[in-house]
């Protein structure tokens, strides 16, 4: 497979002060993560919320800036860029935003905010406006929607818009950060047909990130588990969903609401509460909250192992296993 | 307590010295050259370069408000030009008459408000409470200057109760003669403010006749008086915090007052130094009241503070 | 390409959709449902327009006028509200002095609000020391009481209804900036700002294209309610001779010269100042009820 994007050892803390602007703490919202987008590929990233998800993908596009770590598009770091090479990188990689009621500017036609992202680029207002009424038309927006103020727009049509507005840039990696989460079900699934759709007919590359299983499970071809800022496993979405190896993914897995009655029992379901962020468990963070927790966990932290092709999880135990 | 009042003490500083810097930078824009008002028109240049150095004009900015800010802090503020005396013997008689005057209208616009605030609170649906509504919402465009000559055009021209002007009467002396003197003046300062603590005094005691415990009251058979000694007594602390800040409005306000009873006081004192054009009486009397503003809400944040002890957490 | 056309049903919907009302006319609608609003607007128009007619419709000219005429009553044949000291026509001057008068009430809200409105959106966009200097520097200035404030700097600057403008400008900066400085701070959170951020777009355009849009609604808003303020300031100094010289008609600076005859004809002395009264009070109702049906549809 041939990665288009490539993510080494991101990490970014945010520092906590106190009353003076002293920094006192901080919270560790990404550590040490790392994973591949291969070409024209799907990778969800799936985990619960707190657990860095919305974070990374802003490190990715840069809205907040990494403290550690790469981040390559072909092979191109773009977190050593500036200026005008940053500029033209950055349109390769687009963002849908999670809610579709403060992702489109209110006082903006709906037109004018998928146009706005032409003319920020140097495309004349004419030229701007007339490929939004194109990319608006790929979406399923008719030209009297396109005229119209956000507000009259429902939340599936308003998620259209902000699709056609991170398309209208012709990216090749499109993120979706909780893309579907904010809408009714039945919506849900037309507007995820949609990607799919879009995504064959635009050659995109998808990153997919949800905190509902099944949603992600429906797009990715793999599936990147997280918890608390790492990353706890990772590898193709089958092998995920039908033999995962790390204990939360397991939990998660179990605890999904599900029609199959026969998924009743198994694997134990998730106790206890998210640990503070500000003060993550040392070791392995899930520890806290893992059935099969041993002292090792607390010391250690566990790397990411492989356990099976293209499979990787994070887990002491199944080092242990490895090597015994 | 004590800590919650050092610690706004040292906070009322940096706000004074932004003060002394804006009163300071007035004196700077004043068009012109100072050095004419004193150098004969066909003086030298290096008559007037001497002047200019006497002067300390010709250091920089920083270094003049330093010096300036030295002796302002000692007491002198410069002399007048036209009397000749130095401002702070002008200034300190003139202060004592405006707290007069401001202290009086404060707590004539405290029980007018508590009075109509308290008796719309508890007849809302009144002709008589719809009126005082009407009023205090237009008495907010009410300039004061215009009803202290309104006063003075009914009490004074017409009615010929009240004096129009000045403080006490010549030939005569006493508490009398001075009230009667200060009935238009408080009146015309407290009017620009009633307004505002009206609605305030409403709201607040609307906002405990609904509380539940008046209901237990009401149910318990205490007598109406004792009910409103509760109610007051709950909303004190609010509606004094309201009428300490109003506190610096009308001492602002009885500046434009004060000219039109020719009221002894600092905005008089400033009005005549505008007429004729003795800037350093203008710019000292400007100070003064600037700085009177930043103590008094002080005191009015310390005494909210010690009246209800939440504030002194925050 | 289409994934999903429109059926005939849809457009439909779209095109009965299409008579919604525009939002100033919802804002228009629920504005002239008060009807204290309305009569304050109709007074105010009222007072505006005649002001801006002056030398067409006013009797006589500003300047007009014998000492043997001086201090006619309020009805006297010709002079419907009077003369003043020096035998001028009352009306006449009330209507050329009130473009001076509304002038220096609305020209530094104006002004404040571009100045006062430009810092504010730099202070909340760039946030950080930017921030921290342009409010700290505006906090000073704004923990000065403003009609003291305004006298110092008018008595600085010298008499002239000009420098009333500029200190009248100076007092209003303040207020503006912050509410200016807010609304951008809520903006900036948003997401639609993010979104535009990542299609490359500059702080400037930005800004442009979605800062001043959505807060012009709040700052507008705020604005008309100080012009009120504005013009009781402005004949403040007036009234205190630090504005026009005579023979200039000027609500204030009218006041000012007639309060000495205050015992010879009290009601004539008296008019200025209830133009000054009512313009300022229609001003202030009318801005409440606009702010009130603003609030309607957000």
């Amino acid at each position: 497979m041939n990665a288009i994007l490539e993510v080494k050892a991101l990490g970014k803390t945010f520092p906590v002060r106190n009353l003076f602007g002293r920094t006192k703490g901080g919270v560790s919202a990404v550590d040490n993560v790392s994973f591949s987008l291969g070409a024209q590929g799907t990778l969800g990233i799936v985990g619960e919320s707190g657990c860095g998800k919305s974070t990374l993908a802003r490190l990715l596009m840069r809205l907040i800036e990494p403290d550690a770590g790469e981040v390559n598009y072909r092979n191109r770091n773009i977190l050593e860029l500036s200026g005008r090479p940053l500029k033209e990188v950055r349109r390769q990689i687009q963002m849908v935003f999670q809610n579709p009621y403060s992702s489109l500017d209110p006082h903006m036609s709906v037109l004018d905010n998928v146009a706005f992202s032409l003319w920020a680029n140097g495309v004349s207002k004419g030229e701007a406006r007339k490929a939004a009424y194109e990319y608006l038309d790929a979406v399923g927006l008719s030209r009297t929607h396109a005229d119209r103020m956000p507000g009259s727009l429902s939340g599936g049509q308003r998620q259209r818009v902000a699709i056609a507005r991170a398309l209208i840039l012709k990216p090749e990696i499109v993120i979706a950060d909780e893309a579907v989460s904010a809408l009714d079900k039945s919506v849900q699934a037309q507007v995820l047909n949609l990607f799919q759709d879009l995504k064959k007919e635009f050659a995109l590359s998808l990153l997919f990130i949800s905190h509902d299983l099944h949603v992600v499970e429906y797009m990715s071809d793999e599936v990147m588990v997280m918890y608390l800022g790492r990353v706890v496993e990772k590898g193709p979405t089958e092998r995920i969903f039908s033999r995962p190896a790390h204990p939360y993914t397991q939990a998660l897995l179990a605890s999904a609401p599900s029609l199959d009655v026969e998924q009743a029992g198994g694997a134990p379901a998730l106790a206890g509460e998210l640990p503070s962020p500000l003060h993550p468990p040392s070791g392995c963070r899930f520890r806290t909250r893992c059935p099969l927790a041993t002292e090792r966990c607390a010391q250690t932290v566990p790397a990411l192992t492989d356990v099976g092709p293209g499979h990787q999880a994070a887990c002491l135990l199944l080092e242990e296993s490895r090597t015994a | 307590m004590a800590s919650f009042v050092l610690k706004r003490l040292a906070l009322m500083i940096p706000t004074l010295l932004g003060v002394s810097v804006i009163v300071f930078l007035m004196l700077k824009i004043v068009p012109g050259d100072p050095v004419n008002a004193i150098v004969p028109p066909d003086a030298s240049e290096s008559e007037r370069a001497a002047v200019r150095a006497q002067l300390g004009l010709d250091k920089p900015l920083v270094v003049q408000y330093g010096i300036w800010l030295g002796r302002v802090v000692q007491g002198d503020l410069g002399d007048s030009i036209t009397r000749r005396l130095p401002v702070t013997e002008m200034l300190l008689p003139a202060l004592k008459n405006t707290v007069i005057l401001t202290a009086a209208a404060a707590v004539t616009a405290f029980l007018a408000a508590l009075v109509v605030g308290v008796f719309s609170a508890y007849y809302p649906n009144s002709r008589l409470a719809a009126l005082f509504n009407g009023l205090s919402l237009a008495s907010i465009g009410l300039p004061n200057f215009w009803t202290a000559l309104i006063l003075i055009g009914i009490f004074s021209v017409t009615l010929g109760w009240l004096p129009s002007s000045g403080m006490n009467t010549v030939g005569s002396s006493g508490a009398g003669d001075l009230i009667k003197h200060l009935v238009l003046p408080t009146a015309a300062t407290a009017l620009s403010s009633v307004g505002v603590m009206t609605r305030m005094v409403r709201s607040t005691v609307s906002g405990i006749l609904k509380q539940d415990f008046i209901f237990a009251l009401q149910a318990k058979g205490v007598r109406r008086g004792t009910i409103l000694r509760h109610v007051l007594r709950n909303g004190m602390p609010t509606i004094l915090n309201v009428t300490g800040l109003q506190f610096g409005a009308l001492l602002a306000s009885s500046v434009l007052v004060e000219t039109v009873f020719s009221w002894p006081g600092i905005g008089q004192v400033i009005y005549q130094a505008i007429g004729q054009r003795d800037f350093p009486v203008v710019q000292a009397g400007v100070l003064v009241v600037a700085i009177a503003f930043v103590l008094l809400n002080l005191i009015v944040d310390a005494v909210h503070a010690a009246m209800d002890p939440r504030v002194r957490q925050a | 390409m289409a994934i999903n056309a429109p059926t005939t049903s849809d457009a439909a919907r779209l095109a009965a959709a299409r008579r919604e009302p525009s939002r100033a006319a919802q804002v228009w609608r629920a504005f002239a449902r008060r009807k204290v609003a309305m009569a304050a607007l109709g007074v105010l128009l009222l007072i505006v327009l005649a002001c801006l007619l002056a030398p067409w419709i006013a009797p006589y000219g500003p300047t007009d006028g014998a000492v043997t005429d001086r201090l006619k009553e309020v009805g006297s044949p010709g002079h419907p509200l009077g003369t003043d000291e020096q035998g001028r026509d009352i009306l006449s001057r009330i209507l050329y002095g009130g473009r001076l008068s509304l002038l220096s009430g609305v020209l530094p809200v104006v002004l404040a609000g571009l100045i006062g409105g430009g810092l504010g959106v730099a202070a909340g966009y760039f946030g950080g020391w930017t921030n921290t200097i342009i409010m700290r520097a505006l906090d000073i200035v704004f923990s000065f009481p403003a009609i003291l404030l305004a006298i110092g700097i008018s008595a600085a600057l010298g008499p002239g209804i000009g420098n009333i403008i500029i200190s009248a400008t100076v007092v209003f900066i303040p207020p503006i900036a912050r509410i200016a400085e807010s609304a951008t701070k809520e903006v900036r959170k948003e997401e639609f700002i993010e979104a535009a951020k990542t299609s490359g777009a500059g702080a400037g355009l930005i800004v442009r294209s979605h800062v001043l849009r959505n807060i012009f609604g709040k700052l507008f808003v705020f604005a008309t309610s100080q012009i009120g303020v504005c013009l009781m300031v402005a004949s403040g100094l007036s009234f205190l001779g630090l504005g026009v010289s005579p023979p200039t008609p000027e609500w204030g600076f009218m006041l000012n010269n007639l309060k000495q005859l205050i015992f010879v004809n009290p009601i004539v002395t008296i008019v200025p100042g209830l133009f000054i009264f009512l313009t300022s009070l229609s001003l202030n109702l009318v801005s409440d009820a606009l702010s009130d049906a603003l609030e309607i549809k957000r």
